[in-house]
C-alpha cells in the first residue's frame, strides 16, 4: 500500500498583486521521505512555490494538498505541525532573550508537553553545537551562530516535510558540517526535504531528486545525479554546474562524465583513462 | 502604498515645474480650502486640478483609486451632514432627524469639495515630483538639508519596513505561532514576536544607513553641490506670483461676499 | 607603496569580552585584487570597516595599533574625508540605497564632495557604465534585482573616484549568474582601471583565479597572506579556519597523493586544473601511440 504523498500540487498558479506571475501551472508530487533539490535563478518562483506548501500563500488557481489535506482550508500556524520552513534571514524571527527559549518557541507552539519540549531543545542544541550558548542572548551572537539557532528552531519541531532555504549560506565550514549532519538526522527518520539553494554542490550531497524552476514553471524534474551531471540543461536555466562537473565534461568521456559526483569518482575515471575522444 | 511610490515616471510640463511651485501651490490650496466656501469656485478649481493631474500621465485606474480613498471621506461628510445641519428654506427631504435642505446640501458639497481640492493639490505635487526634488524644494524654501535628507530617507524606507514586517510575520507563523487570534489585548500581546525582530531590524538598518552616509562622504564638505539643481524659470516665477497673488485675493473676495452664487 | 597600511592593530567592541581583531597587519597595494577570506567571527567585517575609517571614526571601541590611509592616520581625517580614497560597500545593499533613482544614488557621493554638476554627470555616467547598469539610470533602486542592487551600491562609491574599493560579502544574495557577472566586473576594475579591490567572502572558489592575493583570517587574526597558492596551504588547514576548501583543491590533493600528478602541478581553480589535466591526457595519449 502506498502512503499518500506528503505534498501534492496540481496545476498551481499564483500572481502577485503587482501583476507578476510567479507560478504558472505547477504540478508536483512529493513522496514521504523524498529529498528534493529545488533550483533555479532568482525570481524563478522557488520561494513562491514553497510558501504554498506551508499555507503562507493560497493558490489563485489549482490545488495544494499537504498530507492529503487541502491547504486552502487550513491555517499556516496549523500546517506548521507538518511543514517546517527555514528562512534565510535569522533576524526575521529571533526575539527571545535566550537561545534555549528561542529554540523552544516552535515546539511549544505546536502543543508539545513541557518535558518533550525540553528534550527536543536539548537534543537539537547539542546537534547544532549550541549547548554551551543555551543561556546566551541569541541576538548578540554572530550571524553564523544566529543562523544555527534558526536551524535548531526548525528541526526541533520535527515536521514531516522541511523546506530549507540556503541552509548553509553564511555558515563557516565547521557550522555547515554540523548543520548538514543535523539535517541528515531528520531525513534518516523519514522527513521529506525541499532544499532551495544556488549551491549545486550542496544539492549533489543532500538531494536525490532535482526540480528546476524557471519563469514560474517546473522545467526539469528528475534524478539528481542525471540532472546535475548535465551542464547543458543547467546552463540553459542560468545555473552554474559544480566545478567538478564542468571539469569532467571537458576532459572525460561522456559516459564517464555522467557518473562524476564526488572527487573519488573523478580519480577513478582518471585512473581508468576514460578520456574524452580528441576532436 | 507609500508616498514614495506615487511618483509617475514621466517627463511632462508639470514634472518640469520647479518643485517649489508645486509645494507652494499645495500649501496655498490647503489654506485656501480652510477659508473658501464658494462652491462654484471650488468646483472650477477641482476640475482644473483634475486636468492638471491627468496631464502628469498617471493612469486613470491608479488615480481614481487614490482619489477614492479621499472621496470616501468626503462622501461620508455629505451623507452625515444633514444630521447636524437642518437649517435652510428649501426642503428636499424630511425624515425629521434627517432633513436635507438645498442650503445645507450645498454647504456639505462645498465641504466635500474643499477636501478634494486640498488632496488634489498634494496629489499633483507627489505624482510629478521625485522624492529628491521634493526635498530639494523644501530645503530651498528654508528647511535644513539634514532634516530634508532624514525626511526623504524615512519616506524611502517605509515600504521596506512594511515588507520586512510581513516577512517576520510569515517566519513566526511558520513556527506554529498564531498572530491573528483572540481579543484586542491578546492580539497586541500576540504581536510581540513580530515587533521585537522589527525593532531590531530597524536598529540594524539605521546603523547601516549611518555607516553608508559617512562612507559616501556625507558631511565631507560644508557646501554641497547638486547634480541636477532646481532653477526657477520664467514660467515658474510667473506661476508662483500667480498663486501667491490670486489665492489670497480669492479668499478676501469670498470673505467680503463679493462673489456670490 | 601601499595605499592602506594596517600595523599591529587590535580592536575590541564595547561590552565584548573577546577582541574582534588581534594584532593584524595588512597592506593594500595599488590596483591589486585582494580576497579576504574567513569563516564566521573571523573579523572580516571589522577589518572592512577599518579600511575606510568607519572604525574608529564612527564605530568606537578599544583600538590599538596604526591605521594609515594614503599617508595619514585614519583618525586624522574629517568626517567623510576618507570616502575620496576608500569606498566601502556594506553587506546589506538595502541599507545603502536611500534615494529615489539610480542616478541620484550615484550622484549622492560626489554631491557631498562639492563636485561641480557637469563633473558629477560625467562620473555618474562612467560609474554606471563600468558596472554595466547604465540602462537602469532612471529606475528606482528598490525595483532592482539583488545583483543589480549590489552593482548600484558599488557604482555609488565608484563615482567618488576612490583608489580602493572594499566589498563586504558582496556575493551572498546573488544567484550564480549574478555572481559570475559581478566577479568579472570587479576583476576588470582592478586590472583595467587600476583600482584596488578588496573582497571579503567566506568562500574562495569563485575568485581564486582572478585574485592577486589572498589573506586568510580566523578568530580576529590574520593567518596568512600572499599569492593564492602560497596563502592556501592545504584543504585541511582551510577547514580548521572554518573555510570550505575549493572542490578542485581536494581533487588536486588526492591526485597528488595517488601520484597522478606531481606536487608542482597542484591546482586550485578551473583554468589551472584544465591545463594540468590536459597535459596529463596528452602525455597518456602520447604514451599509447
Amino acid at each position: 500500500m502506498n502512503p499518500p504523498p506528503i505534498a501534492d500540487l496540481t496545476d498551481v498558479s499564483f500572481t502577485y498583486e503587482d501583476g507578476t506571475r510567479a507560478l504558472d501551472g505547477v504540478s508536483l508530487r512529493i513522496k514521504s521521505g523524498e529529498r528534493i533539490g529545488l533550483i533555479g535563478e532568482n525570481g524563478a518562483g522557488k520561494s513562491t512555490l514553497c510558501k504554498h506548501l506551508n499555507g503562507l500563500f493560497h493558490p489563485a488557481k489549482g490545488k495544494v494538498l499537504i498530507d492529503g489535506e487541502d491547504v486552502a482550508k487550513s491555517k499556516a500556524s496549523h500546517l506548521a505541525r507538518t511543514v517546517g520552513y527555514l528562512f534565510q534571514n535569522p533576524d526575521h524571527q529571533i526575539f527571545k532573550s535566550t537561545v534555549y527559549d528561542e529554540v523552544a518557541f516552535g515546539p511549544k507552539n505546536i502543543g508539545l508537553r513541557d518535558n518533550e519540549v525540553a528534550d527536543r531543545v536539548e537534543r537539537y542544541l547539542e546537534l547544532t553545537g549550541l549547548s554551551d550558548l543555551a543561556k546566551s542572548p541569541p541576538l548578540m551572537l554572530s550571524f553564523g551562530l544566529r543562523r544555527m539557532v534558526t536551524i535548531a528552531s526548525v528541526l526541533s519541531m520535527e515536521q514531516r516535510l522541511i523546506i530549507l532555504d540556503e541552509p548553509t549560506a553564511w555558515l563557516d565550514y565547521g557550522q555547515a558540517v554540523l548543520a548538514k549532519e543535523a539535517i541528515r538526522g531528520r531525513l534518516a527518520s523519514g522527513a521529506a526535504m525541499i532544499l532551495v539553494t544556488h549551491d549545486l554542490q550542496l544539492v549533489a550531497e543532500m538531494a536525490d531528486r532535482v526540480v528546476i524552476m524557471s519563469g514560474g514553471r517546473v522545467v526539469a524534474d528528475g534524478d539528481a545525479k542525471k540532472i546535475l551531471s548535465d551542464p547543458d540543461i543547467l546552463m540553459k536555466y542560468g545555473l552554474d554546474p559544480p566545478p567538478l562537473t564542468k571539469l569532467a565534461n571537458e576532459l572525460l568521456s561522456e559516459e564517464a562524465a555522467s557518473e562524476i559526483f564526488a572527487v573519488a569518482d573523478f580519480i577513478n575515471a582518471v585512473k581508468k583513462k576514460k578520456w574524452k575522444a580528441s576532436k | 502604498m507609500s508616498l514614495m511610490d506615487m511618483y509617475v515616471h514621466r517627463d511632462t510640463p508639470i514634472h518640469r515645474l520647479d518643485p517649489r511651485v508645486k509645494i507652494i501651490l499645495a500649501v496655498f490650496l490647503t489654506i485656501f480650502c480652510f477659508f473658501l466656501s464658494n462652491i462654484l469656485l471650488l468646483f472650477g478649481l477641482f476640475l482644473l486640478l483634475q486636468l492638471l493631474i491627468l496631464s502628469t500621465g498617471v493612469s486613470i485606474k491608479r488615480y481614481s483609486s487614490s482619489l477614492w480613498l479621499v472621496g470616501r471621506f468626503a462622501l461620508i461628510f455629505v451623507i452625515l451632514w444633514p444630521f447636524f445641519d437642518k437649517t435652510g428654506e428649501t426642503v428636499l427631504l424630511d425624515l425629521s432627524i434627517y432633513k436635507v435642505t438645498l442650503e445645507s446640501l450645498l454647504r456639505s458639497l462645498s465641504l466635500a469639495l474643499r477636501i478634494l481640492v486640498m488632496a488634489s493639490g498634494w496629489f499633483l505635487l507627489l505624482y510629478s515630483t521625485t522624492q529628491s526634488r521634493l526635498v530639494r524644494g523644501l530645503v530651498k524654501l528654508g528647511m535644513p538639508y539634514d532634516l530634508g535628507l532624514s525626511l526623504s530617507i524615512a519616506l524611502r524606507y517605509i515600504p521596506h519596513f512594511i515588507e520586512t514586517m510581513d516577512m517576520i510575520k510569515d517566519a513566526q507563523v511558520s513556527r506554529g505561532y498564531e498572530v491573528d487570534s483572540g481579543g484586542p489585548w491578546r492580539r497586541v500581546r500576540n504581536f510581540i514576536p513580530v515587533l521585537i525582530p522589527t525593532f531590531v531590524f530597524a536598529l540594524r538598518t539605521s546603523e547601516g544607513i549611518s555607516a553608508s552616509l559617512v562612507s559616501r562622504g556625507y558631511g565631507a564638505s560644508p557646501v554641497r553641490t547638486y547634480h541636477r539643481d532646481i532653477r526657477v524659470r520664467h514660467t515658474d516665477a510667473a506661476l508662483i506670483t500667480l498663486i501667491v497673488v490670486s489665492v489670497p485675493s480669492a479668499i478676501i473676495l469670498d470673505l467680503m461676499n463679493l462673489i456670490s452664487i | 607603496m601601499s595605499i592602506i597600511s594596517i600595523r599591529q592593530v587590535s580592536f575590541r567592541y564595547p561590552k565584548q569580552d573577546a577582541p574582534a581583531l588581534s594584532n593584524v597587519s595588512l597592506d593594500i597595494f595599488p590596483g591589486e585584487l585582494l580576497a579576504l577570506i574567513g569563516g564566521d567571527r573571523a573579523g572580516k567585517t571589522t577589518l572592512c570597516h577599518m579600511l575606510n575609517g568607519l572604525i574608529p571614526n564612527l564605530i568606537r571601541g578599544e583600538l590599538a595599533g596604526e591605521i594609515i590611509i594614503d599617508g595619514k592616520p585614519s583618525s586624522s581625517y574629517p568626517q567623510g574625508g576618507i570616502s575620496r580614497i576608500v569606498g566601502l560597500s556594506l553587506q546589506d545593499p538595502e541599507s545603502q540605497l536611500f534615494t529615489a533613482t539610480v542616478e541620484e544614488e550615484v550622484a549622492f557621493g560626489p554631491e557631498n564632495l562639492s563636485i561641480p554638476p557637469e563633473e558629477i554627470d560625467r562620473r555618474v555616467t562612467w560609474a554606471l557604465e563600468v558596472m554595466g547598469i547604465e540602462n537602469l539610470r532612471k529606475k528606482s533602486p528598490s525595483a532592482l534585482s539583488g545583483g543589480q542592487k549590489q552593482r548600484l551600491a558599488i557604482a555609488s562609491v565608484l563615482s567618488m573616484l576612490p583608489k580602493v574599493i572594499v566589498l563586504d560579502e558582496p556575493l551572498g544574495m546573488l544567484d550564480p549568474r549574478g555572481r559570475r557577472d559581478l566577479i568579472e566586473i570587479l576583476s576588470r576594475l582592478a586590472k583595467e582601471k587600476g583600482i584596488s579591490v578588496v573582497i571579503s567572502e567566506s568562500r574562495i572558489d569563485e575568485f581564486i583565479e582572478i585574485c592577486d592575493r589572498v589573506a586568510i583570517m580566523h578568530n580576529g587574526s590574520l593567518i596568512s597572506s600572499g599569492s593564492p597558492s602560497d596563502a592556501i596551504a592545504s584543504s585541511d588547514t582551510l577547514k580548521t579556519y572554518g573555510i570550505e576548501p575549493p572542490r578542485l583543491q581536494i581533487l588536486s590533493e588526492l591526485m597528488i597523493s595517488e601520484n597522478l600528478i606531481s606536487q608542482k602541478q597542484s591546482f586550485l581553480g578551473e583554468r589551472r586544473a584544465n591545463e594540468v589535466l590536459k597535459s596529463l591526457i596528452d602525455r597518456e595519449k602520447g604514451g599509447v601511440v
